[in-house]
């Protein structure tokens, strides 16, 4: 059941009737139910895995609360004198949690590229062909994020099992996120509430945003991205580029469209999911899009990634070393320029079994690395230009910058392999045939122009949208200060489009097709 | 005051949520209500009986299953007999049906349709509808599809017919995506007298429109091979029959059902092409036929020498409408019509075996079928010959030529004959014939052909008959043209026939004064398509009036003038009741026994005063 289905809506609202119609003390069990119920849809395989970290999870936190709670039922002496053996149980429960859980993600999803990789260099190993289990990724670093968190004594573990249970597989957010944080997110889930309209109003222009977002640009992109991508070779670097813009276009509008039908949907129950997307086009650096582009999976990597590796032994040792043997700036940021490296290479590598990802990770762990190295070299050139940080030009400089950066990094994730994405950006360089562009080659993408104006003014409207929140207050705020009628056409006008342009799209088939086959 | 003031800037207090909430699902609603009413209104499948356009060969094109059932609902009493099954069946036309059935059909032909379908339509139409005559066509692919899906907007059976819940069929064609009503739309604004991919079905028969496919002229098989390039590369299948039996039985239920209800049922198995016969496996297609004829004997044209000639086909799988003809000829034993000797079989238990053996060894069964004719265009003949004028001396050696080399002349009529009844034409024949009508014909050519015993067609331009010096009623001089008497004279003697140039298609632009000139058929620019076609009905008919009031002689020929023509324009004078037209292109003319085209803008020799006796002799190689 997809996010964009009819059969999802419905799904919905049935849950809404269900959660605001039960006893209230009952309605987090109206959650879960509806959780497991949406998940199971994905198959009673998927389901397994879910129950698998689920579980496991579940009974790691409870035993690391416990040895938290043995160690602070302590005197202090005795605390001291037990800390190290207690730490080292910890350590040893939460190693083996994560190499369970993680060692089943690497079986899932990167074992047969593993595989594959170690063909090429004439090792053979058996391939497993093992379906990666719908939005696996995500509700397992949601799940290990909450047992590092009990870990280090945040919060205690939750005891009751479908409470638990309820937090990894909440439906709106298990497919696609965002990965959620226990002690945002817990309460919320367990909380009693009375139905309300403010709720729903603000999880129904959310979804409504999304569809349109989606159903209206992203659909519509992904034809000319298909099309260009497919067929690559056919086509000349100018027409690439705008093949890679179509994808830039597409991949924001599908992911944060959907982002926000989640969160829409979250609203509805009363639940404020965080905040995945925050206009990432307005990046000023690559480390600003991270900061504004999957927003959880960033800060995830950051709390539980960057933080540990930034503090272990080795790292310290070679901060001590690089401080003392290079000294200076340099030999002050270096230690951290390795741990933002590896965070950047572990992203790449989450979003999927392939080189191309690989090298998506490094890309950017690459540029952000040397872009922290070569600060002290910009800032003196920013000196030499008396340009201020707050200068409106740098400002308009540094997003084109990032923008820039992000539109190659996207020439390899699309494309069918490294290879292939590297071929595209070299023939972007080097042989651009304008001529194919100048002549009518947007149309030729499987696009009727009527469609390509949709997208050319959906992408405005979003850019229009995205630069006053920007500046301030979200849209939705804005919207609401203004008089009932402007709200209502406004809303009108959305669902009209929605209907028009964005449900119907594609299914139409054509009896002039249709009459041809026979 | 302040208050109102307030909440004029700011409405959002606590209970604008909820109006807003309110309003979200009242316009939801409202839009999907627009929707339905749209659709309802438009009615692009003709589901909802298409209140404002009753286009229905638009609905049926969309979807025949569910607009046919549609149509009928409105028209049953108009018929009382059915023929039923897969865009095959349309090539049995309602006319000949009708002639041989004594009895009004309606085509039910549903393309894309397996026996499920055609079964379940024949039990509605038997139990809801007066039925004296129910022909089924058993296509030999029935055997391969059966029970495919019907879920689609495009191939849903009439709820009527599939017994689904009314408010789900209904309800799909009121919420679908309005791009089919819109298209509807848009069609409908770009609609024509003759078919379009958009509306291909013929209401009132039920039968695909193929009246612009049947005016396209067929001659030699390698110009057809260029134009449906396909028959060079015919696709190649490995098929299994694996629903012989399902497709068996519902034939059984239906004839069942027509024994009880006393319905006169025939059931026929449709021409197909050699090489997609072959597609399926012999021993599957020997079975399948072996069981149908268990359940009823059944007219097979499965497999002939029918099915070797491309010719004889639209596409790679649907055999046309004078095939059509033939096999019902062939059902009825009208002698008259030419049909293969080896084209249809009436098979049963006793000999069903056999006769599907018989299909593998079709190679050697094969009969001439073609006939090439040369036919010669002559205009002026005088002593003073220009571009298209030749000298007496010229026009006699020709004649000549051919007494020598042994040619016999033919007739129209005897074309015509060979086409429509396969009356063979002797072996070396050629035609001869004039454009025009000047009186250097009836001075010089026609005493010139009495004496070598030589028969001509001379085309004449009704307005110009008898003009002997001036053009019409201008002051322009005119070549003399030769008038209904002496045109009588010579029809008389039956050596030529006279048949039209059009009455007044093939005017002369520096001599006429009128703004809109016609030098030759073809539509004027600027002219609708309603004009045209009466213009040439009217034109033709006086012509023909004319020349059948001076001469006494039946007028269904016609040569093009200038040789142009039109898809248009044959349409028109086919129905005008024209069986040949010529046209200028150089070539030999093909005649096809069955194939009405391939008498339509014949190919014609022009002959010239440089001509040279071995160009001339090479034409009638």
């Amino acid at each position: 059941m997809g996010i964009f289905s009819l059969s999802y809506a419905a799904f919905v609202a049935v849950g809404l009737f269900a959660y605001y119609l039960i006893p209230q003390k009952a309605q987090w069990c109206v959650l879960l139910a509806l959780s497991w119920g949406f998940y199971l849809t994905a198959g009673p395989r998927a389901m397994g895995y879910l129950l698998f970290v689920t579980a496991s999870t579940y009974a790691a936190a409870l035993f690391l609360n416990k040895q938290n709670r043995f160690l602070k039922s302590l005197g202090k002496e005795e605390r001291e004198a037990c800390a190290p053996a207690v730490k080292k149980k910890k350590r040893a429960a939460a190693l083996l949690l994560m190499l369970a859980n993680f060692g089943l993600l690497f079986f899932v999803k990167y074992w047969d590229f593993t595989a594959a990789s170690f063909q090429r260099l004439g090792i053979s190993l058996p391939s497993l062909g093992l379906l990666v289990p719908l939005g696996i990724s995500y509700y397992m670093f949601q799940s290990v994020g909450y047992v590092i968190d009990v870990y280090r004594g945040k919060y205690d573990a939750q005891r009751n099992f479908f409470r638990y249970a309820l937090f990894v597989s909440f439906f709106p957010q298990i497919i696609q996120g965002p990965i959620g944080r226990f002690d945002a997110l817990a309460p919320q889930l367990f909380a009693q509430r009375r139905f309300s309209f403010e709720n729903l109003k603000s999880g129904l222009q959310l979804a409504l945003l999304g569809c349109l977002k989606k159903l209206v640009i992203a659909d519509r992109a992904a034809v000319a991205v298909e099309k260009i991508y497919g067929d690559h070779q056919a086509y000349g670097g100018v027409m690439i580029a705008i093949g890679v813009l179509f994808y830039c276009i597409q991949l924001y509008c599908d992911f944060s469209g959907g982002i926000d039908i989640v969160r829409g949907v979250g609203r509805m129950f009363g639940v404020e999911l965080t905040e995945n997307f925050r206009r990432p086009i307005f990046a000023q650096s690559l480390t600003d899009f991270w900061r504004r582009w999957h927003i959880s999976l960033g800060a995830w990597m950051k709390d539980y990634l960057f933080y540990p590796i930034s503090l272990s032994k080795p790292i310290l040792k070679f901060g001590k070393f690089s401080r003392k043997k290079i000294g200076g700036r340099l030999g002050k940021i270096l230690p951290t320029s390795v741990a933002t490296f590896l965070i950047y290479f572990v992203i790449g590598i989450w979003h999927g079994s392939s080189w191309k990802y690989i090298a998506f990770g490094f890309y950017n762990g690459i540029l952000i690395t040397s872009g922290l190295l070569l600060e002290p070299l910009f800032s003196r050139v920013r000196e030499k230009l008396s340009l201020t940080d707050g200068h409106r030009g740098m400002k308009v400089f540094r997003t084109l910058r990032t923008c820039v950066l992000v539109f190659i990094g996207r020439y390899i994730t699309r494309a069918g392999s490294l290879r292939t994405g590297v071929s595209m950006l070299w023939k972007t360089v080097r042989h651009p045939i304008p001529s194919q562009f100048l002549q009518g080659g947007l149309f030729s993408l499987g696009l009727t122009g009527g469609d390509l104006l949709v997208v050319g003014v959906g992408v405005l409207l979003l850019l229009v949208a995205e630069f006053l929140e920007e500046r301030g207050k979200s849209l939705s705020e804005r919207l609401d200060e203004k008089p009932f009628w402007v709200q209502w056409i406004t809303m009108a006008l959305g669902l009209f489009v929605l209907l028009l342009l964005g449900v119907f799209r594609g299914d139409y088939i054509s009896a002039e097709f249709i009459y041809q086959q026979f | 005051m302040e208050e109102k003031t307030k909440e004029l800037i700011s409405p959002a207090g606590k209970n604008s949520a909820r109006r807003w909430c309110l309003a979200f699902f009242a316009t939801l609603l409202l839009l999907l209500a627009a929707l339905c009413v749209f659709n309802f209104l438009i009615d692009p499948f003709g589901v909802f009986g298409d209140p404002i356009f009753d286009w229905y060969s638009y609905n049926e094109t969309n979807n025949p299953r569910a607009a046919k059932i549609a149509y009928l609902e409105k028209h049953h009493e108009e018929y009382d007999s059915y023929i039923i099954g897969a865009s095959s069946t349309s090539s049995f036309s309602k006319e000949t049906l009708d002639k041989y059935f004594d009895a009004d059909f309606y085509n039910l032909i549903m393309y894309g349709s397996d026996l499920l379908d055609v079964e379940k339509t024949c039990d509605y139409v038997l139990e809801h509808y007066e039925v004296k005559n129910l022909v089924m066509n058993v296509f030999i692919s029935t055997g391969f599809r059966y029970d495919e899906p019907n879920d689609d907007l495009t191939n849903a059976l009439h709820e009527k017919v599939s017994g689904e819940n009314p408010l789900l069929f209904y309800g799909r064609y009121l919420l679908m995506n309005p791009q089919y009503s819109f298209e509807k739309l848009r069609a409908r604004r770009n609609d024509t007298y003759l078919s379009q991919p958009f509306d291909v079905f013929e209401p009132v028969s039920g039968a695909y429109d193929k009246r612009a496919r049947d005016a396209e002229p067929i001659g030699d098989l390698e110009g057809y091979l260029e134009s449906y390039p396909v028959f060079k590369n015919y696709p190649q299948y490995d098929r299994k029959m694996e629903h012989i039996d399902d497709a068996v039985d519902s034939v059984k239920r239906v004839s069942e059902k027509c024994r009880e209800k006393g319905v006169n049922l025939l059931v026929v198995s449709a021409p197909a092409y050699y090489e997609s016969v072959l597609w399926y496996d012999k021993e599957d297609v020997k079975e399948f036929y072996t069981k149908l004829s268990m359940v009823t004997p059944f007219w097979d044209f499965t497999v002939s020498s029918v099915s070797l000639e491309p010719r004889y086909f639209y596409d790679e799988t649907h055999f046309r409408n004078a095939v059509g003809d033939m096999a019902l000829a062939k059902v009825f034993g009208d002698t008259g019509v030419y049909v293969p000797e080896d084209f249809g079989t009436l098979v049963t238990e006793e000999n069903a075996s056999a006769h599907v053996d018989s299909f593998w060894e079709l190679e050697e069964r094969m009969e001439t079928y073609t006939k090439e004719v040369p036919i010669l265009l002559y205009h002026h003949i005088t002593e003073d010959p220009n571009d298209n004028a030749i000298t007496p001396q010229q026009f006699e050696r020709q004649m000549e030529l051919l007494k020598a080399g042994g040619y016999e002349t033919v007739t129209f009529d005897e074309m015509i004959d060979y086409v429509e009844k396969g009356m063979e034409l002797p072996q070396k024949a050629v035609c001869i014939t004039f454009d025009d009508g000047y009186k250097s014909n009836y001075e010089i050519a026609y005493p010139i052909l009495k004496e070598y015993g030589m028969k001509a067609t001379i085309f004449v331009i009704g307005s110009t008959v008898g003009n002997t010096e001036h053009y019409k009623d201008t002051d322009f001089p005119i070549t003399p043209h030769f008038n209904f008497e002496e045109a009588k004279e010579m029809v008389d003697s039956g050596v030529i026939s006279i048949q039209s140039h059009t009455y007044d298609m093939h005017q002369w632009a520096d001599y006429e004064t009128g703004e809109k000139i016609r030098k030759n058929i073809l539509r004027l620019d600027g002219e609708t398509e309603e004009e045209y076609r009466t213009a040439l009905r009217n034109d033709f008919t006086r012509s023909k009036e004319e020349i059948e009031q001076g001469t006494g002689e039946e007028v269904n020929v016609l040569a093009y003038p200038g040789g142009e023509y039109s898809t248009l324009s044959q349409v028109v004078l086919s129905s005008q009741g024209v069986k040949a037209t010529l046209s200028i292109r150089p070539g030999k003319a093909v005649l096809v026994k069955g194939l009405p085209q391939s008498l339509y803008a014949m190919r014609r020799f022009y002959i010239r005063p440089d001509t040279e006796e071995s160009e001339f002799l090479g034409w009638l190689e």
